[in-house]
């Protein structure tokens, strides 16, 4: 609750600072600022020299930089969130493969893994648990996630089909509704341009199971074709990836020889991405099979590592868009499958099988009026369904447990209300979400900004924000049948947050850079525990059951610094965080404590540099994680470096790139079972040779 | 006269009558460039103005759809084709009918050597115009600077620089020979110390990687920036000197029908669009303290 009045206090002390900034700038006679000054930053990336009519360049469209949470046209200076957004440009000059590995380049970011699941997004140190159900990952502003477990896949779109990604920090729940609790990614789909009809192409190959001296074991080729006439725009793409890297040995859980082991990560992911509008009729499909190296559902040789892990994901979405003047409303309808199948053994004869949907409505309205000001309401509801989470025997092909997890489903419902008023230098956005759980009740969040714009490359946001999310069905329901070790609990509170931060954005000398400052109260964080469950009647003790935390408090600070030209771009982003152990408890099985931010680095840090040289793109790119517990001891601070040169001949890209290139072994703390001190996150060397065809 | 003679009679009067009006009915083909807006808006409008009878088709842009249009019209009788957009130009670049030719909704003036009679309505704004525009939203500046291309824009500098001495201003250059090149030169241009950037529709400098350095250069600078289109007002330039589709479209029926009915004598006719519109971005104009927009003639606001 004082936190909740800090808030508000800091709101309007916020305005009348900006207020009086605005009444000084009057009497100085100074110009206002202008949200257009920015653009250039994130702007789409302009075409590359080439033949281009005069025409062309006359009816030539720039995007204008815009964030999900937008009731008007922003920019990175009058964002009302700290939106970090990597775009085409960089994605194609950093000759990222994955938008996972994208979204480590941005400060307070990180994609880790646990023993039980890869590529969890992590925001600002609230780490994922088992599942990554606390940062909501969207494709187009649609919600994307595992109806059961909650988890979000930042890969199930290939890196090509990508136009930008906007990453938001910090509580978002108010802004995006479930899961959006610590954060938001939102994958935006590249498009055709007005009027064109583009085909892409794309394939590869690297490095494999040896190292770069090895076969060539990592393929990827893709396909896609857009076109854009009219009211119609779609693109179609189809896409494949498989990498493999270099083998490590891999210490299981247990300190018998049979648990030490080569294991060799892989990725075989293929997907098929439609997206169409027609006037204001819009439709998203995106369809994943993913396999992927596994370590095991303990990390024990007998628990299944090296063993595969499938995913499967189908997502379907239809959207309405209807303006009128000032009046804007949008209708969307989601239809989200997934499932996720895993070995339980050695032999792999058990399997795990979790199959979940959801389906979504959502409505909002939005209107401006009295030129400044805009107002926005909108009704969400889902129905999140547990299909089923089987163990099964593979060869008997039958059932032996469903975990308490067929047919479990639960209804949400939220409205919400914001209302944003924007005159130079002063922009504000306020905002309220009441959500409705069948099993949880009402809850009330909202979030308040501030966007002071000092002159037009300076600009002071004050954000103050609350975020809600409800535990997942398997936080809920689970029990490991019949063996009893690990349960769900009924009994969960939801989880709470609330922050503030202060961020200051300038460009100077060409340098765009954001500043920020956080503060973070989470409460009720859900994570597995020893403790006691009752089962059917039966008392279970020192068994894993999923608790609510104790309150962490964290803070932190965040520095993106940009420079870029035509043919020239570097960046540098980096991150401290400290956080309390305000939820430290004691574990009797490894007699040691455990804690949040036990495990996260207070320093973090990423920088790339590229530049062209005619033809030649060269680029170079550095992740570097500072000292951080495992367990039981220290993994000392490491980074990882990867170059790559491209050449572009015509319609044609050639790319050359080399990943770690000094051969370091990253690792991050295996926090989740907590039974390892670490886990490798990247290893070996690996080259790749890739090419991209524009038609 | 008996009942033959009446009807022999009768069918030669009607054949007198009817067959060279069938003759002369020939028709017009419309081909057009691109599916984009401004495009379509013509297109409608020229339909609309247009008395005869036309037959359309749509190129999307491919050069190659066009031969195949322009071969499917080999056997057909046609009084012209209109050519709308920079797609269908060169279309007709490549295999030009021996019929009068009207080029619209294109930047520079085109040629079509093989074409029976040429004429053509460019989307430029003439320099005259222009200065004379900037000097009623500009009252104040004294020094014009420009990005150019010498190899594409010479002629057009050299006219430019007695438009603008004309309203008092002065026009300072500086030269761009590849669009990365802009950076470097806004940074010789900053040394000429000029009151505003004006942009001319150049292949270097006005392409789109060219016009992202200059339009931020230009707002980090507070210098009004005059575009080429409406579609640079929209990205960030002050303003911008553009035509109005729709009468390009009925200024391009206009010119057909005297082109058809003979009072063009020329084989080579060339026209500049009749209604200029001055596109003013809002709240680049509020950041550059120009609260009140001076009133010049077909202002449109954007944003």
């Amino acid at each position: 609750m004082p936190m909740r009045y800090a808030g508000v206090m800091g709101l309007i002390a916020g305005m009348l600072f900006c207020w009086g900034a605005r009444e000084s700038q009057a009497a100085e006679a100074a110009p206002v600022a202008e949200p257009a000054a920015v653009a250039a930053p994130a702007a789409e990336p302009a075409p590359t020299a080439g033949s281009m009519e005069l025409e062309d360049m006359y009816f030539y469209e720039f995007a204008p930089v815009t964030v999900a949470s937008s009731w008007a046209e922003e920019t990175v200076f009058n964002s009302v969130s700290t939106v970090s957004v990597i775009d085409r440009d960089m994605i194609k000059r950093f000759n990222f493969t994955t938008v996972s590995q994208a979204v480590e380049t941005v400060a307070g970011f990180m994609a880790w893994r646990t023993y039980l699941k890869n590529r969890l997004p992590i925001s600002r140190g609230l780490l994922q648990d088992h599942y990554a159900n606390k940062v909501l990952v969207m494709i187009n502003n649609v919600p994307a996630w595992h109806a059961v477990t909650g988890e979000g896949d930042l890969d199930r779109v290939d890196i090509s089909d990508v136009e930008r990604i906007e990453v938001l920090k910090g509580p978002a729940s108010v802004l995006y509704g479930s899961n959006a609790y610590s954060g938001a990614v939102n994958i935006v789909l590249r498009k055709a341009k007005p009027g064109k009809s583009q085909g892409f192409a794309h394939g590869g190959l690297g490095s494999g199971a040896e190292g770069f001296r090895g076969p060539m074991g990592s393929q990827q080729a893709g396909a896609s074709y857009s076109q854009s006439e009219g009211d119609l725009q779609y693109r179609l793409s189809a896409n494949s990836r498989k990498e493999i890297w270099p083998q490590y040995i891999f210490n299981a859980e247990g300190t018998a020889a049979t648990n030490r082991m080569m294991v060799n990560e892989y990725l075989d992911l293929a997907n098929v991405t439609f997206s169409g509008q027609y006037g204001g009729h819009s439709w998203l499909i995106n369809s994943v099979v993913n396999h992927e190296l596994y370590l095991g559902v303990t990390p024990q040789r007998s628990a299944g590592v090296d063993r595969d892990h499938e995913i499967e994901l189908h997502l379907a979405n239809y959207a309405y868009h209807y303006k009128w003047e000032q009046l804007q409303a949008n209708y969307s309808l989601t239809f989200d499958w997934s499932r996720r199948n895993y070995s339980r053994s050695f032999d792999d004869n058990t399997r795990a099988d979790i199959v979940g949907s959801r389906l979504m409505n959502q409505l909002n309205a939005s209107y401006s009026f009295w030129n400044d000001w805009n107002i926005e309401a909108g009704a969400d509801h889902e129905l999140r369904y547990s299909t089923a989470f089987t163990n099964y025997l593979v060869y008997e092909d039958r059932v032996i447990t469903e975990n308490n997890m067929r047919d479990r489903r639960v209804a949400e419902g939220s409205g919400y209300v914001q209302l944003g008023y924007s005159h130079q230098p002063l922009k504000v956005l306020v905002g309220t979400r009441a959500t409705q759980n069948e099993l949880f009740g009402t809850n009330v969040s909202s979030r308040g900004t501030i966007v002071c714009t000092l002159d037009e490359t300076n600009s002071v946001k004050l954000i103050v924000g609350q975020s809600y999310r409800a535990p997942s069905l398997f936080e809920l329901n689970f029990v490991t049948l019949p063996q009893r070790t690990v349960f769900g609990n009924s009994e969960l509170k939801p989880e709470l947050a609330t922050s503030a931060e202060l961020a200051y954005l300038t460009k100077v000398a060409g340098f765009f850079v954001q500043a920020l400052g956080y503060y973070a109260i989470y409460e009720n964080s859900i994570g597995r525990a020893l403790g006691s469950a009752t089962y059917d009647g039966v008392t279970y003790n020192n068994v894993n059951v999923y608790q609510n935390g104790d309150r962490i408090i964290a803070k932190g600070a965040e520095l993106e610094v940009e420079y870029r030209l035509p043919t020239t771009r570097i960046f540098a982003s980096g991150d401290y965080v400290d956080g309390d152990d305000g939820d430290r408890i004691y574990e009797s099985a490894t007699n040691s404590y455990t804690w949040n931010f036990k495990y996260v680095p207070h320093w973090t840090a990423s920088g790339g540099a590229t530049q062209n040289l005619g033809p030649f793109t060269l680029s170079a790119l550095i992740n570097y994680y500072g000292d951080m517990h495992g367990r039981v001891s220290l993994i000392p601070a490491n980074f990882s470096v990867d170059a790559s040169l491209a050449y572009q001949h015509g319609n044609i890209r050639h790319t050359l790139a080399a990943r770690n290139l000094a051969n370091n072994n990253m690792t991050v703390p295996e926090y989740a079972r907590r039974t390892l001190n670490e886990i490798p996150l990247i290893h070996g060397i690996r080259v790749d040779y890739g090419f991209s065809l524009e038609f | 006269m008996n009942k033959r003679i009446w009807q022999w009679w009768i069918a030669g009067w009607a054949a007198a009558l009817l067959l060279p009006a069938a003759a002369g009915a020939k028709g017009l083909a419309v081909i057009t460039g691109e599916t984009l807006g401004p495009y379509r808006e013509a297109q409608e409008a020229f339909e609309h103005a247009i008395s005869q009878e036309v037959m359309t088709f749509n190129l999307k842009g491919s050069v190659e759809e066009g031969r195949r249009v322009f071969e499917s019209l080999a056997d057909k009788r046609l009084d012209a084709v209109v050519l709308l957009g920079i797609s269908a130009v060169r279309a007709a670049q490549q295999s030009t009918p021996a019929v009068p030719i009207i080029y619209t909704m294109v930047i520079e003036p085109q040629a079509l050597p093989d074409a029976k009679k040429v004429a053509g309505l460019v989307m430029t704004v003439d320099t005259d115009s222009q200065f004379s525009r900037i000097r009623k939203l500009l009252p104040s500046a004294k020094t014009a600077g420009v990005l150019y291309n010498p190899a594409d824009s010479e002629p057009l500098i050299q006219k430019a620089l007695a438009a603008a001495e004309k309203q008092g201003l002065k026009l300072v250059t500086a030269v761009v020979k590849e669009p990365e090149d802009a950076a470097m030169a806004l940074q010789s241009l900053e040394g000429k110390k000029p009151d505003l950037i004006w942009s001319i529709p150049d292949k270097t400098a006005a392409h789109p990687q060219a016009f992202a350095v200059v339009n931020q250069f230009a707002l980090d600078h507070k210098l009004p920036l005059i575009g080429i289109s409406e579609y640079q007002v929209r990205a960030g330039a002050f303003a911008a000197f553009s035509v109005d589709y729709q009468d390009m479209g009925r200024q391009t029926a206009d010119l057909v029908e005297r082109l058809l009915g003979k009072q063009l004598q020329e084989n080579v006719i060339l026209e500049y669009p009749r209604l200029i519109i001055t596109f003013i971005n809002m709240e680049t104009s509020k950041a550059l303290g120009i609260a009140d927009v001076p009133a010049v003639p077909n202002i449109r606001m954007v944003r």
